[in-house]
């Protein structure tokens, strides 16, 4: 089966003087797999809805597979939805919620329950047919819930937070089933989240939503390495961030660090540092310009990885985490610590 | 300790006993073969249930006041349940004014309601008449009905509707797939509560009507003149059909609400 393309252009949404969505724009491939990410009243549930014909864009257009939506029912728009609270229906049996978007389709009634069997199947939930949503377990639901939205082929599945009424076991088992069922059909999914983690493993583009807008889309790897502005950042993983003194010449100071490394983007005002990319120089090894010191404050021993928090000269702390190779012996708390990182590492921030 | 956990069933009893009696004082008078309305009862017997079950008049009445009162409710709980669909989840200051005025019939004494209809239908020349009846108490039955079914409505996750949307389910039909199931034990209540209000309703049937006479116009006629144990034959006989009307709702209400338990 083939995916449809979505398209948002320009699309806002405004309720009263409050603006949920302002210009917002986002094209997806067909068969491709989009996450929302952003933290609640980011917009992101906004666009799902007005994707999924529940709300009119007050201005601007949504287009599937170049079609444009507006005016165009939701039962009209074959789309998929997987929603937060499952909203089965309580009075029908898992069967016959699975089977009701096939009976709205008017398929034939063997047809119906042959691909009933093959959706319960593919949830793994073939034996749980004949029962009520009542009796099963939150993840048992939520996998119904799926296998009702995924049954008619739709081109699209809208998933909207469906994850996050679960443990986290039972999430990371979802997840996987997603990302096998996203495979299986090659639907188009737009997948909304407030759960960096969740986006990160499952998604092929995150878009990071924040008042209505989105700051920047990449995928996952881009997104992690490459973030563009102090809100990515520090929305995406942990980081270290510090000012630039002014670019000039390729080269800018870190006044914090005290050390002067070379920066390609001229607008650059900061730095993203990943805790991980930083290196403890260890032993006598010669201190050249891009080493420097700190001390110690605070580490936290996680087996494999150690992470320390380390006061600057400049009163500064950032996060290092160091993979421990069994020899090497890291300072303590409360002793001189010499790092380094490779400037390639660094991401550049625009401002804001 | 022991004495005052003994002490709060002697006052359920007495409170239960409070509620009851006038109930209660009537089934053995019913049973009375004396000419005479009086306690203790003399000589027991069915002379007044043949009175009553053999009297065309009582009988007309009866059969006219279920008539009127099952009219009622099913008209009551339909119109009661779509204003409820129309005010919505939210509540606005519109929808606060429209509850207001489905409300009011409740507040507003009934005789002055009644005097409004009997205008109304005098007017429109459609007083004395079984459907004018019925519409008034269709309308004194509707507080009840969008207050029970609102409140019920208000709990209906409404995701469930947009789900069944998404899947390809019309409005009606998704109100009928997603919310109507989860609605109907309250519905089923709030109509047999209309049924009642219309079951019991005077003064509005006096104004209204004048050879067509209701159960309670009827009793209301028969102890202006003469008070006979007929009447109490007629409370016991309706007792029965309330307590078996209230139970066999309750049960249905209960299966529905079981069926649609999350």
């Amino acid at each position: 089966m083939q995916g449809s393309r979505i398209h948002f252009e320009k699309v806002t949404k405004s309720f009263g003087t409050a603006i949920a969505l302002s210009d917002f724009n986002l094209d997806i491939a067909p068969g491709e797999f989009v996450t929302l990410l952003g933290a609640s009243g980011s917009g992101k549930s906004t666009a799902l809805n007005i994707l999924a014909g529940f709300s009119d864009a007050t201005s601007g257009e949504v287009y599937i597979d170049g079609r444009p939506m507006t005016g165009v029912a939701p039962e009209n728009r074959n789309v998929g939805m997987v929603f937060q609270n499952f909203a089965l229906f309580p009075h029908k049996s898992v069967a016959e919620n699975v089977a009701f978007p096939l009976k709205m389709r008017k398929v034939p009634r063997a047809k119906i329950e042959r691909r009933v069997k093959a959706a319960l199947e593919m949830v793994r939930l073939g034996e749980f047919a004949a029962r009520k949503p009542a009796v099963l377990s939150g993840g048992q639901r939520q996998r119904v819930a799926l296998a009702r939205a995924v049954v008619f082929e739709p081109p699209v599945l809208l998933m909207d937070e469906c994850l996050s009424a679960l443990d986290l076991k039972l999430r990371e088992e979802l997840q996987d089933e997603i990302r096998r069922i996203h495979r299986e059909i090659g639907t188009t999914v737009l997948f909304v989240t407030h759960d960096q983690t969740e986006a990160l493993t499952m998604s092929d583009r995150i878009a990071i939503l924040e008042g209505g807008k989105i700051v920047q889309i990449d995928a996952p790897e881009a997104l992690y390495d490459r973030p563009r502005t102090r809100f990515v950042a520090d929305f995406i993983g942990q980081s270290n961030m510090f000012d630039l003194a002014t670019v000039q010449n390729g080269q800018a100071d870190v006044p914090d660090m005290g050390i002067t490394i070379p920066v390609v983007d001229a607008n650059a005002v900061a730095i993203s540092l990943r805790p991980e990319r930083i290196r403890v120089v260890l032993g006598d090894a010669p201190a050249d310009k891009s080493v420097f010191e700190g001390v110690v404050e605070d580490e936290t021993f996680f087996g494999p990885v150690v992470a320390q928090t380390v006061r600057l000269a400049s009163g500064r702390v950032l996060d290092v985490r160091s993979q421990r190779s069994g020899h090497d012996r890291l300072p303590h708390a409360g002793e001189t610590i010499r790092l380094a990182f490779d400037p390639a590492d660094a991401a550049p921030l625009a401002a804001d | 300790m022991r004495d005052r956990n003994f002490l709060l069933p002697v006052f359920y009893l007495l409170v239960v006993l409070f509620l009851f009696f006038p109930i209660l004082i009537v089934v053995p008078i019913s049973f009375s073969n004396g000419r005479f309305l009086s306690f203790p009862p003399e000589e027991f017997g069915l002379r007044w249930y043949r009175a009553y079950f053999s009297d065309p008049v009582w009988m007309s009445a009866t059969f006219r006041s279920l008539r009127v009162a099952l009219g009622a409710s099913i008209l009551a709980t339909f119109v009661g349940t779509l204003s409820v669909v129309g005010l919505g989840r939210r509540r606005t200051k519109t929808s606060g004014f429209l509850t207001a005025i489905f409300v009011a019939p409740a507040i507003v004494p009934n005789i002055i309601v009644a005097l409004g209809v009997f205008i109304f239908a005098i007017r429109l020349g459609v007083s004395d008449n079984e459907f004018t009846l019925v519409c008034a108490h269709a309308a004194i039955g509707l507080p009840f009905v969008v207050l029970m079914v609102g409140s019920a409505y208000r709990q209906i996750d409404p995701t469930l509707e947009r789900a069944a949307r998404i899947m390809g389910a019309g409005p009606v039909r998704a109100f009928l797939t997603a919310t109507l199931p989860p609605l109907t034990p309250a519905i089923l209540s709030a109509g047999i509560f209309a049924f009642f209000v219309s079951f019991d309703e005077l003064i509005i049937s006096l104004f209204l009507m004048s050879s067509a006479e209701t159960l309670p116009m009827r009793t209301w006629n028969d102890l202006r003149f003469e008070i006979n144990p007929t009447i109490a034959a007629v409370s016991v006989f309706f007792v029965l059909v309330t307590t078996v009307a209230m139970s066999s709702t309750e049960l249905l209400r209960r299966r529905a609400e079981k069926k649609n338990a999350a």
